[in-house]
């Protein structure tokens, strides 16, 4: 049993010795290599993560309970009859010659309906979800964040000017982003304007700042990606008779 | 629909099209040269029928047949001038078409397959304006500007040919006085540049990378849980971030362990279970043997891992029913939160869906991308932690290896600095090469 481990898990690094070279050689220009190692990628994930939905959810949360008795009608035939009511109108959609648009049967647009519900059902929990989640847990928050920073007396006196900056340049970014300098500007008093324009000026140079800083960081992080498939390529090479035979020259 | 093949790129253009839509050759001269064939070929036929006498040819319904068909007569003569070359102006026009030639008898397929404006394709279409009077039998010459060259001609009607550019300036010329940038070559370098010491094991000094905020916090926080506290881990990355993730998580997950913290993951990845149970794995044969632990004292403590399919929103799911997510008869409120995100918006779904309803404290282990993302929650308190990239990897086995000495620092991590150094150096590099190019190149002319 520890030996065919060794043996699986050998072969496994060797296969993903030989597709590191493979994905790596689109660096080089497009070729048929590249190429089929990606599609071998996608269809692999895909088919891994069917299997993984049908053992892991759909024959322990759905079937077995169906099947033994213990699920009800909310927790077990009400989401069945939702599944089934997208899948089959969805191979509808696919399999099946399209109806004529004037008179389509009744069945196909009851079905059609039904997928339109389940679609709605899951499109409007999704959204209703996403967006509460914003308020609760982004946009309450920071701003409330944002408006204490001035008003706690025991803050050191460093926060309230981390706060003055961060409402001059978050209004600055905005302003930035909204204004058109030609067309708002123009025809308001000389002061107005060359106010305007710096708070302008300084928006677009704290957007740069902020792109800089993320981009910094995007570079490590992929470099870090780079380094941990390159280390392995090494390391591979190292366990390799021909290295150890270098070695030895 | 007929169309006329451009001489000059090939492209497809509809039959009637002065010039190529595409390269703006002029077309009337091939578009005329085919006509012209098409009206040969009937009179040849007549002539081939006239010559060898026998029963008309009978009517095919692929080939529908004039109503009142004329014999002495051809037909082109009779239409008006224009609508000789330009079949799509006649009322009766259907033959070529997409659309398939009605039957008369069937007046819902007359009215199915007719147009609803006949001839209106025939204003889309260039009219040939004539500008010979009528009688008169010469064809007066097209006014052409003797002083611009035909090849002139053509890139202008190509230019104004093309869709305009808005909102930018349109580059009309080449900039061979700038600086061009290689990226195989920077490719190469950095491939070089990270190759080499790692093949190599070249002993390179190195600089310790800075400690972010955030890091030290996550450790305290680790550090203050009392024994067996229950702590839900949300497992947000796969086997595709795993090369700067691992790294950044095998800390956390070793001092939970040491803390003999009781650990269940969830995941909505497909890929983050087995993710997940890898590095579990591997953290727990450093552990035990940093600990002179035996297999068997902890063979069975096993640590859930859960795959739930559904999005976001199955996190809130997870903060108020985890007895119902792990199967346990009995799960406690969780003691901690830790989530191991590759993107920001990982963490950030954990903080928006979860975290307001079960008020658990957070740490985040992200990568090094999330990190200016995510800092606004560690400051505004949301996070109780932020360890992200290898240099918080790095910060956080330093503070392990400093307080626990039990806990040794990776050698990988210490090799991951020096390469990363080695990166580092060649962005840095290209960037000073690439400014101080363009500083001392000569400015594009206009």
């Amino acid at each position: 049993m520890q030996s065919s481990a060794l043996v699986f898990d050998a072969i496994g690094a060797w296969v993903a010795f030989v597709f590191t070279l493979m994905i790596f050689s689109a660096l080089a220009g497009d070729n048929a290599l590249a190429r089929l190692s990606q599609h071998i990628l996608v269809g692999a994930s895909l088919g891994y993560a069917a299997v993984l939905a049908t053992r892991h959810v759909i024959l322990p949360r759905l079937v077995d309970p169906l099947i033994s008795g213990e699920a009800g009608i909310l927790d077990g035939w009400l989401p069945l009859g939702l599944a089934a009511s997208l899948i089959l109108a969805g191979a509808d959609r696919i399999m099946l010659r399209p109806a004529k648009p004037n008179a389509p049967p009744i069945w196909r647009r009851l079905l059609h309906g039904a997928g339109r519900l389940v679609t709605a059902l899951l499109l409007g929990i999704g959204l209703g979800a996403g967006i509460m989640g914003a308020l609760q847990g982004t946009l309450i928050p920071q701003y409330l964040r944002a408006a204490q920073i001035g008003f706690v007396p025991s803050a050191p006196g460093y926060l309230p000017l981390v706060g003055l900056l961060t409402l001059v340049l978050t209004t600055a970014t905005l302003l930035h982003l909204y204004l058109d300098p030609s067309r708002h500007l123009d025809r308001q008093p000389g002061a107005v304007r060359g106010l305007m324009a710096s708070w302008l000026w300084l928006g677009q140079r704290a957007l740069w700042l902020a792109a800089g800083v993320i981009f910094a960081r995007l570079a490590a992080s992929r470099l870090s990606l780079l380094i941990a498939r390159i280390t392995f390529l090494t390391d591979m090479i190292h366990d390799t008779a021909f290295w150890t035979w270098l070695q030895s020259l | 629909m007929s169309v006329v093949r451009c001489p000059h790129c090939g492209t497809a253009n509809r039959a009637g099209s002065n010039f190529c839509n595409s390269c703006g050759t002029e077309l009337r001269a091939a578009e005329e040269r085919a006509a012209d064939e098409r009206a040969v070929e009937p009179r040849r036929q007549e002539e081939e029928t006239a010559a060898e006498p026998g029963p008309p040819p009978a009517a095919t319904p692929e080939t529908p047949q004039p109503k009142e068909p004329s014999p002495g007569l051809p037909a082109a003569p009779q239409q008006p001038h224009g609508l000789a070359d330009q079949p799509w102006l006649r009322m009766e026009f259907g033959g070529t078409d997409s659309a398939p030639p009605f039957d008369e008898e069937d007046d819902s397929a007359r009215a199915a397959t007719a147009r609803l404006a006949p001839g209106i394709q025939g204003l889309l279409a260039p009219v040939r304006v004539s500008v010979r009077s009528a009688g008169d039998d010469e064809p007066a010459a097209r006014p052409r500007s003797p002083d611009i060259p035909a090849e002139q001609m053509r890139l202008v009607r190509q230019r104004m040919g093309s869709p305009p550019i808005l909102g930018q300036a349109e580059q009309l010329w080449s900039l061979p006085a700038s600086p061009d940038l290689r990226l195989p070559w920077l490719f190469l370098a950095l491939g070089l540049a990270i190759l080499l010491p790692a093949l190599l094991a070249l002993p390179l000094p190195r600089g310790a990378p800075a400690q972010w905020p955030g890091v030290e916090d996550a450790f305290d926080v680790i550090q203050g849980l009392p024994a067996q506290a229950n702590v839900l881990v949300y497992w947000a990355y796969d086997p595709a971030a795993a090369g700067e993730l691992d790294e950044a998580a095998l800390p956390v997950v070793e001092h939970l362990l040491q803390r003999r913290a009781r650990m269940s993951v969830v995941s909505l990845l497909p890929g983050g279970p087995a993710t997940a149970r890898r590095l579990i794995e591997r953290a727990r044969l450093e552990w035990q043997r940093s600990e002179n632990l035996t297999a068997a004292a902890e063979s069975a403590w096993v640590i859930p891992v859960q795959y739930l399919p559904g999005g976001a929103a199955m996190l809130a799911h997870v903060a108020q029913n985890p007895e119902r997510v792990f199967d346990a008869e009995q799960q406690e409120r969780p003691d901690l939160a830790v989530v191991f995100g590759a993107q920001a918006e990982d963490v950030q779904h954990w903080l928006e869906q979860a975290a307001p309803l079960n008020r658990t404290p957070v740490i985040a282990v992200t990568s090094a991308a999330a990190d200016p993302i995510l800092r606004p929650y560690w400051n505004s308190g949301q996070l109780s932690g932020l360890v992200s990239g290898f240099d918080g990897a790095y910060s956080y086995q330093s503070l392990l290896a400093d307080r626990l000495p039990r806990l040794e620092r990776s050698a990988a991590l210490d090799r991951q600095v020096v390469l990363q150094d080695w990166g580092l150096a060649i962005f840095f590099l290209a960037i000073v090469l690439g400014n101080l190019a363009a500083m001392f190149s000569r400015p594009p002319e206009p």
